[in-house]
């Protein structure tokens, strides 16, 4: 890792002093254009990947990535509750780097040039580039409620960027006594999968049904509606009858502060005390897309529904969960479909490649139980302002066992290939 | 690395494989080439490998094999909803684009 960073480094300075003083350019000066890509999740990994893979060598691909591997927060859940190995949704980036040629750095990006098209890294190395995509997924507004902070997430894990936070809860569940209860708050819109807290709820659910079944799990929304929510709830009732229960924002009036020492969420109604508390905070752009301008008031990142171009920054795009995707939900999928429209509108600036129609997909798959899958999904289409869905599906409620078994299964393959598809 | 046979001719090294590409039917077609960019919108699900679990392999399938296949999900022959909205967003070239590409895959 060092030798590549000093390596790396070394042939950015001493290509700087040919380059300084121009600001149009300079990495295309010194040879092959330069793509840096902040950002190794199903965004940012896609696009490295799917511009090594189809330029065959005509363009430099670097990823810069914060952690040796990605941990997929899609299957997270099924982790929590027992069906997964926290292995089998760990990748590491050896392929990209082995079989695509990608240079593959480990750091951490803490700013963007985009005048001198330049990214430093928090070690103060600098990275050129022609093009520069920014993945970095979400960050939280720590601030939203009282008493909350970053060093709380410690001891109440939000487990929404998955790694050790998932490990830490599934710990805090296993040491739960039976009869214990497990309270989450989900998010208010926009979040990061949002059918996600409620396949949570169900798969803690089947954890705690099998190991501790005196135990309730109680949901402190804010919001009175959520994704696949008939669906959810006819779930929950058919397999975890009595356990949980889910209270609306209008129930609440929200959380106003958080006693996390007692593990406790203050609401406008009652005091819910916890034994295994998960807040999911409200969400914005990571960090490194607010440092570069690329976020607007909102907290996410405009971008041309075309080419996943900044509309803010020049030469820069963004994919995945930090963007302004309209229609379509901040899913590991979407952020897959979004970074092939990325790579091929990045290919033909640099390349003169030819650039198709973007096209735009999603599906999201949630567990219920084991054998018990559900799904939405929709195509999408690139508008005049914004992406557009032009069809949508879902699961519908009532559906026979068989059918769900095999949306359940189906979920399985799709995980397979999807990550095939990202980390190659 | 999967290697794009259709983009080998725009390397610099291409005089030292442009005969074996020129041995792939696929080659001389335009189809193939919008057909892999379209696949970009299958491999999440379909593996180019040809490896399937729980989702069906549709590498080195015959042409009209494929698109049968998948003019059936537009008919309503087959139910599988995720797979009726890729084929209502698809017209009847794109299919048959992507048929010629899946074709060679997983070989």
């Amino acid at each position: 890792m060092n030798r590549k960073l000093t390596r790396r480094e070394f042939s950015i300075i001493a290509g700087a002093g040919v380059a300084a003083g121009t600001l149009a350019a300079p990495a295309i000066a010194q040879g092959k254009p330069k793509l840096v890509v902040i950002g190794g999740g199903p965004g940012g990994a896609t696009v490295a990947r799917y511009v090594a893979k189809d330029s065959n060598g005509a363009i430099d691909v670097t990823l810069i990535e914060a952690y040796p591997t990605h941990t997929t927060c899609f299957f997270s859940n099924l982790y929590l509750g027992g069906l997964r190995t926290f292995d089998s949704i760990t990748h590491n980036y050896n392929k990209l780097k082995s079989d695509y040629g990608i240079n593959v750095v480990q750091g951490f990006a803490a700013a963007v040039d985009a005048a001198k098209r330049e990214v430093t890294l928090s070690d103060g190395s600098k990275y050129a580039y022609d093009k520069l995509v920014v993945a970095p997924g979400i960050d939280f507004k720590w601030e939203a409620y009282d008493g909350f902070s970053k060093a709380a997430a410690d001891e109440i894990p939000h487990a929404w960027q998955a790694g050790t936070q998932t490990q830490t809860l599934r710990k805090q569940l296993e040491a739960m006594d039976d009869g214990g209860t497990f309270v989450i708050a989900a998010p208010p819109n926009p979040f990061r999968c949002p059918p996600g807290p409620y396949e949570r709820i169900a798969m803690v659910a089947h954890y705690l049904k099998a190991n501790k079944p005196k135990s309730k799990i109680i949901c402190v929304d804010a919001k009175d509606k959520f994704s696949k929510q008939a669906l959810f709830q006819e779930g929950w009732a058919q397999h975890y009858a009595g356990m949980i229960e889910w209270l609306p924002l209008k129930i609440t009036g929200g959380i106003k502060a958080i006693d996390v020492k007692n593990k406790t969420l203050k609401t406008d109604a009652d005091d819910i005390k916890a034994d295994v508390l998960n807040v999911i905070p409200p969400q914005k752009a990571g960090a490194i897309a607010m440092a570069a301008g690329l976020a607007n008031e909102s907290g996410w990142c405009p971008i041309d529904p075309a080419t996943m171009a900044s509309t803010r920054v020049p030469n820069a795009y963004v994919v995945g969960d930090s963007s302004i995707a309209a229609a379509m939900p901040k899913s590991g999928f979407s952020a897959n479909s979004q970074a092939k429209v990325c790579a091929m509108a990045i290919r033909s600036e640099l390349t003169g490649s030819k650039m198709f129609d973007p096209r735009y997909r999603n599906t999201c798959w949630s567990m219920i139980a084991p054998d018990n899958g559900v799904k939405v999904g929709a195509s999408y289409k690139a508008g005049a302002d914004k992406i557009e869905a032009t069809d949508t599906f879902i699961s519908k409620t009532g559906e026979e066992a068989a059918l769900r078994a095999e949306t359940a299964n189906e979920a399985s393959g799709w995980y397979a290939s999807i990550v095939t598809d990202i980390f190659g | 690395m999967r290697i794009v046979r259709t983009r080998i001719a725009a390397l610099p090294v291409a005089g030292m494989i442009i005969g074996l590409a020129a041995s792939v039917p696929a080659q001389a077609d335009d189809r193939y080439d919008y057909g892999e960019y379209l696949s970009s919108e299958c491999t999440p699900c379909h593996r180019l490998s040809g490896d399937g679990d729980g989702i069906p392999a549709i590498t080195g399938w015959p042409i009209d094999i494929f698109v049968t296949v998948m003019e059936s999900y537009r008919e309503g022959a087959q139910e599988n909803e995720a797979m009726k909205s890729v084929v209502k967003s698809l017209s009847k070239e794109q299919i048959e684009a992507l048929a010629v590409f899946f074709e060679k895959q997983g070989q």
